[in-house]
């Protein structure tokens, strides 16, 4: 199957079809210079026939190879002054191999690639298959002792992967402005005179930083079942940090917030993101942020539940950690509970929340990798599954998970194409995609007006939650009071927070104004791996504490 | 992986490339390669499982360039990187991203400038066991395979006699072990224009393992971190671990409230290194976030805690010689006993605050002219993805060994005693700085290892996931009523830094109940 492309899109290559029978081209590296994403044309045969060749030996079941290449722009300002910028590419390799001399494991490689392994790529390739078949052969051998003399031996299985239907296809990526033609010197003027605009704001804007890059990225991804996808994306985003004092000498407000999209540079340039601002206003909009907080008084305690509207930039947060999160497949039949913690979600393979309310009805939640807006969109995950909308939460009742082909095994579900990395070295993990609240019928501002006390959380800061995501402690940038249905006071320092089932319970009304914010940096994984994901949701209004502000 | 000798001629060669550009005022060249190894674990009694979940590694090799240079009146700095390859060739290619890349930063005067008796002042401390630097492909699958599978046959020989005394089947048991062992092999070297000439290579072997009785809601951790292979017995950890599991069987809900606590290593290494390392950065300070801006030499914290970074711990997991620029590591006293008087630095952000006098002074609280070895830049590294010296990372200030301590340390009974009645808080998970750094508002979850303490002695456990801490970490160091003897190498999930943490007890700490059914 051929991708259907939009039709704004741009070609990068002028790449043709797959033709996975072409084996004789050498690699190409089209100057000593350095790669681009073309480059990766000239071994496109070799990847996609390497895992056939290996499954060959007995005891290889399976093979899969990525290979990226991403090349980009970044720079990074203080107070508008120039501090660094960098023009690069990059070039990743990684091998999963599942194999059996026993019970069927895997085993994989990983590596950051040159100009010299690009040379030599069928050398580096083969070596790499090679590593991982290594692994996963002594991982085998190991699993089988193990199963067959422990007396907790049973629950360790083959390793499975879960049927997919096997997809060819070219994905291109999007974007107006091309990033490979935006020079670091230009970058850096306008990194520059974003901070500045922000530093001159207020005299209460004592240090403003600003990041940013734009880079596209192509992967070739090919497994020894015939898949082969060849996807390239854009992604261009930026963050501004802010700290802010006022002239009496109340404590300092330090603000970050970042933007984008997965677009060239006009998500910057021209204000094509989430928030519909060009960098330069972004920045300016913390500072006035800052500005205002650095003015206002802690946000005061309420230990009991009281009615808060979240605006959309709150709710991708919300919708990030207590709906995406866990709704993680892996998270749920326990792959993370050192590390990212398990989902309240699920219990085990007999008891969980699929099938039970655990909302209000007017709450449901998806994600959905094939609509546009933050960083979560793709077509096919990082082992060829076609992306799709997966329903986590459908009027309050809880639906499904994000999974994988092996964690789809394990349940006995179908996989839905959310196994992603963050560059072909490292392993894919179950990601979100742009997870979201699904819209609702409410005017926002009724929302707001309809409330006789309670407050306007504006704007998503730092969270923390609980391990199974069944508790959460969100901080908002601002939070303003609700007095009559109109808004009054603003306070600093606040974090709303509630047991997430009582939160999702109480949920009263959900906006008709439904936005995707771009997350530059959820972190999962050992090593972690910090992703661009996408978020979003409406307006809604529900009942939670508020966590003192001092 | 390539030989000292092979990086160490790489930076030479690269070196003599740089001073023969007349237009370079200062430069330097750095080559590494990093390897992260890493056997990751996932068993569940109850659930099918692959017990060794992920045998992986990924690694990366690369020579840096950065450059301090003239072009049309301005002095411009910037960094270019070649990855993958370390000839000449390479050395040349990261020069001209380098130049084309770089930008006039107002406040660069310079890179890292090694003190006086520099070359006769270098030691020759190791940190790395040579065995790991020679594993072929072969034999390293092999030994993580078996390592790995030992720690899961330890924790279930651990766990079978209490699903035996309870006769409890494997899905009744419902018993999770999670984690991982985690081998990186680094080495650098690198050459300046300011007479630098250095070489290192570290190795460090982490493990960090979770487990957990389900249906008890019991949940315990075992942990290591060393510099070699030396002592590593992943059998036993996988003993401890369900060890620490089953002790947590038949927690209490704890009342929200005050009350004084005990923190154990894990916790203290959340909440030190974690939390209140950042505040000793000089960057934070320039940045005007840190809780201790404007405060050196004066009293921050309880007269009962010292804090340093101290690189040069034999047999320390994050034992490193030399910075990434160069500089000599050496220890670094950041609080003695409760003072301010020293702050992690790299020679970027040490050259701003001497470049700003009168900013800089304000920012302090005392002049940067007065204070040069609170603001010695030896704690430049690049440290990057999870474990590594990489070439293509940018210079940043980074911990290495914290050492948390006390002028007079407490056994772990007298630490009880000295609380009677409270809580001993032994993993805290998912702490941030909600409110912002400035602030110092944090809030976290106790997610195991938990006990109340009654009477000077631990008491029940305390239930996984039932306690929130909200408190602000500018009143909890202030507020230290007693510090442990024993300190411990722990780790934390994605940091950078070993924390050498001893138990803390800290007065009046917030908790609110949570997770309520």
């Amino acid at each position: 199957m051929r991708s259907t492309l939009p039709q704004h899109q741009t070609s990068l290559t002028g790449r043709g079809g797959v033709s996975p029978h072409i084996i004789d081209k050498k690699p190409r590296a089209s100057a000593r210079g350095g790669l681009h994403i073309t480059s990766l044309d000239s071994i496109r045969p070799l990847v996609a026939q390497a895992p056939s060749e290996a499954k060959r030996k007995r005891s290889i079941k399976y093979v899969d190879v990525r290979v990226q290449i991403t090349e980009g722009v970044g720079s990074w300002s203080e107070d508008g002054a120039p501090k660094a910028s960098s023009q690069d590419w990059g070039f990743s390799l990684g091998v999963r191999v599942i194999a059996a001399k026993g019970i069927a494991a895997s085993g994989y490689y990983g590596r950051l690639l040159g100009v010299s392994d690009f040379l030599h790529f069928p050398q580096v390739l083969l070596s790499a298959i090679d590593a991982a078949s290594q692994r996963a052969l002594a991982n085998s051998l190991h699993k089988e002792r193990f199963a067959q003399l422990m007396p907790l031996g049973q629950s360790v299985t083959p390793t499975e992967l879960a049927r997919i239907d096997i997809h060819q296809a070219i994905v291109e990526a999007v974007f107006a402005i091309d990033p490979r033609n935006i020079t670091p010197d230009f970058f850096s003027n306008f990194v520059c005179e974003a901070g500045l605009r922000a530093k001159r704001s207020h005299p209460s804007i004592k240090k403003v930083e600003v990041s940013a890059s734009s880079v596209i990225s192509r992967q070739l991804f090919s497994s020894s079942e015939g898949a082969f996808i060849d996807q390239s994306s854009c992604s261009t985003g930026g963050t501004v940090f802010v700290l802010a004092q006022n002239a009496s000498g109340n404590r300092p407000v330090d603000l970050y917030h970042h933007t984008g999209n997965q677009l060239g540079f006009e998500a910057l340039s021209l204000g094509k993101n989430a928030h519909k601002m060009t960098l330069s206003q972004f920045a300016r909009q913390i500072a006035d942020e800052a500005n205002t907080l650095s003015e206002a008084k802690p946000a005061p305690s309420k230990d009991k539940p009281v009615v808060v509207v979240l605006d959309p930039d709150l709710v991708a947060l919300f919708a990030h950690e207590i709906i995406g999160h866990p709704a993680e497949l892996d998270r749920a039949i326990k792959m993370e509970t050192g590390y990212a913690g398990r989902s309240w979600f699920f219990t085990d393979l007999q008891k969980s929340m699929v099938g039970k309310k655990i909302g209000s009805p007017l709450l449901t939640a998806f994600s959905d990798p094939t609509l546009r807006g933050g960083y979560g969109h793709y077509l096919y995950d990082d082992e060829g599954t076609p992306a799709k909308r997966v329903y986590h939460i459908n009027k309050g009742i809880f639906q499904d998970f994000l999974n994988s082909r092996q964690t789809a095994a394990i349940v006995g579900a179908a996989p839905n194409g959310h196994y992603k990395a963050n560059d072909a070295s490292v392993v894919p993990l179950i990601r979100m995609s742009v997870s979201a609240i699904a819209p609702g019928k409410s005017n926002p501002a009724s929302i707001i007006s309809d409330v006789e006390h309670g407050y306007y959380c504006v704007g998503h800061r730092i969270p923390s939650i609980s391990e199974s995501r069944e508790n959460f402690q969100i901080a908002p940038r601002l939070i303003y009071e609700i007095r009559h249905g109109r808004l009054g006071r603003v306070f600093r320092d606040g974090r709303v927070t509630a047991n997430s089932k009582d939160f999702f319970n109480s949920i009263d009304a959900v906006g008709s104004d439904f936005t995707i914010f771009p997350i530059p940096n959820c972190g999962k994984g050992q090593p972690m791996q910090a992703k661009q994901v996408g978020n979003g949701g409406p307006t809604i209004r529900a009942q939670a504490m508020i966590a003192r502000g001092v | 992986m390539k030989s000292i000798t092979h990086l160490t001629r790489t930076v030479k060669q690269g070196l003599s490339i740089l001073k023969a550009d007349s237009k370079v005022t200062q430069g330097l060249v750095y080559a590494s390669e990093n390897r992260r190894t890493v056997g990751r674990l996932v068993y569940t009694s109850h659930i099918p499982c692959n017990g060794l979940e992920e045998l992986k590694s990924d690694e990366d090799l690369g020579v840096c360039v950065e450059v301090w240079f003239r072009k049309g009146g301005k002095q411009l700095v910037g960094m270019g990187h070649e990855s993958s390859e370390l000839s000449p060739d390479a050395v040349r290619q990261a020069l001209k991203k380098a130049k084309r890349d770089a930008v006039p930063d107002p406040d660069f005067h310079g890179l890292y400038q090694p003190e006086k008796g520099y070359a006769q002042g270098r030691r020759r401390l190791s940190f790395h066991d040579r065995r790991l630097f020679s594993l072929s492909d072969r034999a390293e699958a092999k030994f993580l395979s078996r390592a790995a599978w030992e720690t899961i046959r330890g924790t279930v020989h651990g766990i079978a006699p209490y699903a035996r005394k309870h006769r409890l089947s494997p899905k009744q048991l419902a018993f999770i072990l999670n984690g991982d062992h985690f081998i990186v092999r680094e080495s650098m070297a690198l050459a300046s224009t300011n007479g630098v000439v250095d070489s290192e290579c570290s190795t460090i072997v982490l493990s960090f393992l979770t487990a957990m009785l389900e249906k008890e809601r019991s949940k315990g951790s075992a942990w290591s971190a060393r510099s070699s292979l030396s002592g590593f017995s992943p059998y036993v950890l996988g003993k401890q671990a369900a060890r620490s599991a089953i002790q947590g069987v038949g927690g209490l809900r704890v009342g929200g409230g005050t009350y004084p606590v005990v923190f154990g290593p894990q916790a203290v290494a959340e909440l030190f290194g974690g939390l209140l390392l950042s505040h000793f950065t000089l960057s934070l300070i320039d940045f005007g976030a840190s809780l201790f801006a404007g405060q050196y030499g004066k009293p921050v914290a309880s007269p009962l805690l010292s804090l340093s970074d101290d690189p040069t711990i034999r047999g320390g997991a994050g034992s490193k010689r030399v910075s990434c620029e160069g500089a000599p590591t050496a220890r670094k006293v950041l609080l003695n006993k409760g003072v301010l008087t020293g702050y992690l630095s790299d020679s970027r952000t040490t050259n701003k605050m001497l470049g700003r006098v009168t900013e800089a002074t304000a920012k302090l609280g005392v002049s940067p002219t007065t204070i040069a070895r609170a603001i010695r830049p030896s704690n430049g590294f690049r440290f990057s993805d999870g474990g590594g010296r990489a070439a293509s990372s940018p210079v940043g200030t980074h911990a290495t060994n914290l050492v948390i301590d006390s002028p007079t340390p407490l056994s772990m009974e007298r630490l009880l005693r000295k609380v009677q009645n409270g809580l001993y808080i032994g993993r805290l998970w998912y702490t941030y700085p909600v409110g912002g750094y400035a602030t110092g508002i944090i809030s976290g979850t106790a997610v195991a290892d938990s006990y109340l303490i009654r009477n000077g002695k631990l008491a029940s456990p305390i239930l996984p996931n039932t306690l929130r801490l909200e408190d602000n970490l500018a009143r909890m160091v202030r507020d230290i009523i007693g510090v442990g003897k024993a300190k411990v190498p722990t780790i934390l999930w994605a940091s950078d830094e070993i924390t050498y943490a001893p138990c803390v007890a800290v007065d009046g700490v917030r908790f609110v109940s949570i997770g309520q059914e």
